[in-house]
């Protein structure tokens, strides 16, 4: 999803060769927008444990991919630096694939979750014409809503096989810029990290009994976003 | 157009083309399963040398046949990508054996043996684990020794393979795990050993291998050409001709091991074709027809699975029909047409005219894998102008295009070896029924070996 850093930039810089002077938005403005997001996984999970297969080290592991996807989301400037933010998006999935020994299978798996995050963000004012900075904290709640294995998945663990992910609440931050065109348009640009670790489990039907599997992934997640919002 | 108008526009589409494209959770947005053969993992799992190779073989009386080891032997493993009969991804794995030392027939460039192995009920099941699984040390001992590569996969529903049945007898199914099982095992050794396969391709198998053998042979000649080229091959005590078994069986000659063979028969065409039965109860007695089905490959033993009354209680494994029997009479009587037999018609391995040289072998008096299926083969590929060598080791005259020394000296060999079996049991009906136990599994396979282990080096000598 490399493709995706140029693309942004690029919109970066249009919006700034179109800037022309405009106010911080008051007190009680309402932001809505939508964009793109880019989520840059760096997960780490110990080996699959469990199941009666031995495998020698580094032993079989689990590897999360990247995605990307729509992104949306609602802002509301509560105070003159201060303003409240819900990030929403389309439902990303990100495909689970096999590393450690278990490298050369590919992907396994298929997850889509729906991460709703709130920040309570500080606006750092206007430091270049119509480039306003802001940084953020906030909850992240990540709901695993749709897990599935593959057929390659399946083959490699015996049988047919479900997969079950804890969800995740933890804290997150971003930064970022908005640039201000005028009373109503903007563009946002955020960097975001959010703590989101999960405990996977997989079930695999086999003719002898079910084998459980289980590993604790932490998914150490970048999200790259770039939206266009209205405020009224 | 404003540029802010630009912008939007540039962002909503960038979005909605990467929703589009970016990849959902449905199957069809899934990658495509690995490649066919390729290598998961590959390890060097063990060593033996000469001195424990001699030392196993002195043990086991066949030394004689297998001769002093010129090579130590290290184990290698490889656990891979293949195919299930539906074309599915499927994992597997497989025994690499390869020659050590510093003589000049075990180093440098090898030939490689594609070794199909017997049938086992044993799940764990694995040529790799040479100190404990026989069939393993054998093929060590004979082949890697001597200078072979062995590449010996386990199969697909044995050892590390996801498989939950083994594609028993499926001809073409076999052929595919073989080949993907060669394809691992030389990604592997040119990555990680110093010794190398050669393009020399030879094939041998046992039994159930015998078939597999037989079966990869002609698959790779037929579809694999560009890639493969089969050096010879040897079948050895193999049931080419499976229609005519099933025939032969359902109408009262049941062979020793046919309550082993038949569940594990049955699941592999049930699941590869579909219509064998609509429940296993249309073929097995009600008192095997809950367990039968997803009995082999087993975690258990024989031993347990007849306490455990998921088999009929026979020493002699020939219990099919009739009372206490595994399968229902319905099944005998509608044998002659059922798609059971279609299946067994289908993988049978006649009709077909290998262009490698081959060479059969077996004993005439096998009662397991009756001998009909290597003289039927040989006339079969006599008809069309192949002809190939059927070695009976009851017959020394069958042998002769080995030489007339070796010839006498595998008879004469073979026919003590029964003599000892017979005399360890004490002689008589005892002595007789102990060759008879031991005939396919134990008394045959070295001399068939060494006789193979023959033809490959006389055919590698013609074709430098």
């Amino acid at each position: 999803m490399k493709k995706n850093i140029p693309l942004i930039l690029a919109a970066s810089l249009m919006a700034l060769a179109g800037a022309a002077r405009a106010e911080e938005p008051a007190v009680g403005t309402h932001t809505v927008y939508v964009g793109l997001a880019h989520i840059d996984v760096n997960s780490k999970a110990a080996p699959l444990a469990g199941g009666s297969k031995q495998f020698p080290d580094p032993g079989p592991q689990i590897r999360v991919g990247n995605a990307t996807t729509v992104g949306f989301g609602y802002t509301y400037r509560f105070a003159e630096r201060w303003s409240g933010e819900i990030v929403l998006g389309v439902p990303p999935s990100h495909k689970i694939y096999g590393n450690g020994v278990l490298a050369n299978a590919g992907q396994i798996a298929v997850v889509r979750q729906m991460p709703p995050t709130v920040f309570v963000n500080y606006h750092l004012g206007e430091w270049l014409p119509k480039f306003h900075p802001f940084v953020g904290l906030g909850v992240n709640y990540t709901y695993f809503e749709k897990k599935r294995s593959t057929p390659t998945g399946d083959a490699i663990s015996g049988g047919p096989t479900r997969i079950t992910l804890t969800n995740s609440w933890g804290a997150a931050a971003h930064a970022g810029f908005t640039v201000q065109y005028s009373k109503n348009w903007s563009l946002t640009g955020t960097a975001a990290y959010a703590d989101v670790r999960s405990t996977m489990r997989s079930y695999t039907t086999t003719k002898d009994g079910v084998e459980e599997l289980h590993t604790k992934i932490n998914f150490r997640p970048i999200v790259y976003t770039m939206s266009l919002g209205y405020s009224f | 157009m404003n540029s802010q108008f630009k912008l939007a526009s540039l962002t909503l589409v960038a979005a909605a083309m990467l929703s589009a494209c970016g990849g959902g959770s449905n199957p069809s947005s899934d990658d495509p399963p690995p490649a066919r053969g390729t290598l998961e993992l590959g390890l060097l799992a063990g060593a033996a040398t000469a001195d424990q190779i001699d030392a196993g073989t002195q043990a086991k009386g066949v030394q004689a046949l297998s001769g002093k080891a010129a090579c130590g032997v290290d184990v290698r493993y490889v656990y891979y990508w293949t195919r299930d009969p539906q074309g599915n991804p499927a994992t597997a794995s497989a025994a690499v054996l390869v020659p050590s030392g510093t003589a000049a027939v075990c180093t440098g460039n090898r030939p490689v043996l594609l070794y199909a192995h017997g049938t086992t009920t044993d799940q764990a099941f694995n040529m790799a684990q040479i100190s404990t699984n026989a069939e393993g040390s054998l093929v060590a001992a004979f082949y890697a020794a001597q200078g072979f590569i062995v590449v010996a996969p386990n199969y697909m529903g044995y050892d590390r393979s996801g498989l939950q049945y083994t594609p028993y007898l499926n001809a073409e199914n076999s052929a595919i795990d073989m080949i993907d099982g060669l394809r691992a095992a030389k990604t592997h050794l040119n990555a990680e050993s110093a010794v190398k396969p050669s393009a020399k391709l030879l094939i041998a198998g046992y039994s159930q291998g015998g078939h597999v053998a037989m079966a990869t042979q002609k698959v790779i000649e037929r579809d694999y050409a560009s890639e493969f080229t089969v050096t010879a091959a040897a079948p050895m005590s193999g049931p080419y001709n499976l229609v005519k078994l099933g025939d032969t069986i359902t109408s009262g000659t049941v062979n020793a091991g046919a309550t082993l063979f038949l569940p594990l028969m049955l699941t592999s065409y049930q699941k590869a074709y579909g219509n064998i039965y609509s429940a296993p109860s249309d073929v097995y007695q009600s008192q095997f027809a809950a367990t039968a089905e997803t009995l082999f490959p087993s975690k258990e033993s024989i031993t347990q699975l007849i306490q455990e009354g998921k088999l009929p209680a026979d020493p002699t494994f020939t219990k099919l029909f009739g009372t206490g029997g595994l399968l229902t009479d319905t099944f005998r009587t509608g044998y002659p047409t059922s798609n059971f037999r279609k299946a067994l018609q289908t993988n049978t391995l006649l009709g077909w005219t290998p262009k490698a040289p081959v060479a059969l072998c077996g004993g005439a008096n096998d009662p397991t894998v009756f001998f009909f299926n290597t003289t039927d083969a040989q006339a079969d590929f006599g008809s069309r102008g192949k002809a190939v060598p059927a070695s009976n080791l009851e017959s020394a005259a069958s042998m002769s295009w080995a030489g007339a020394t070796t010839a006498a000296t595998i008879a004469g060999g073979f026919a003590q070896a029964k003599a000892a079996t017979s005399a360890a049991a004490g002689g008589g009906a005892a002595g007789a029924a102990a060759v008879q136990g031991a005939y396919h599994g134990t008394l045959v396979p070295p001399f068939c070996n060494a006789l193979a282990r023959g033809f490959f080096q006389s055919v590698l000598a013609s074709q430098p």
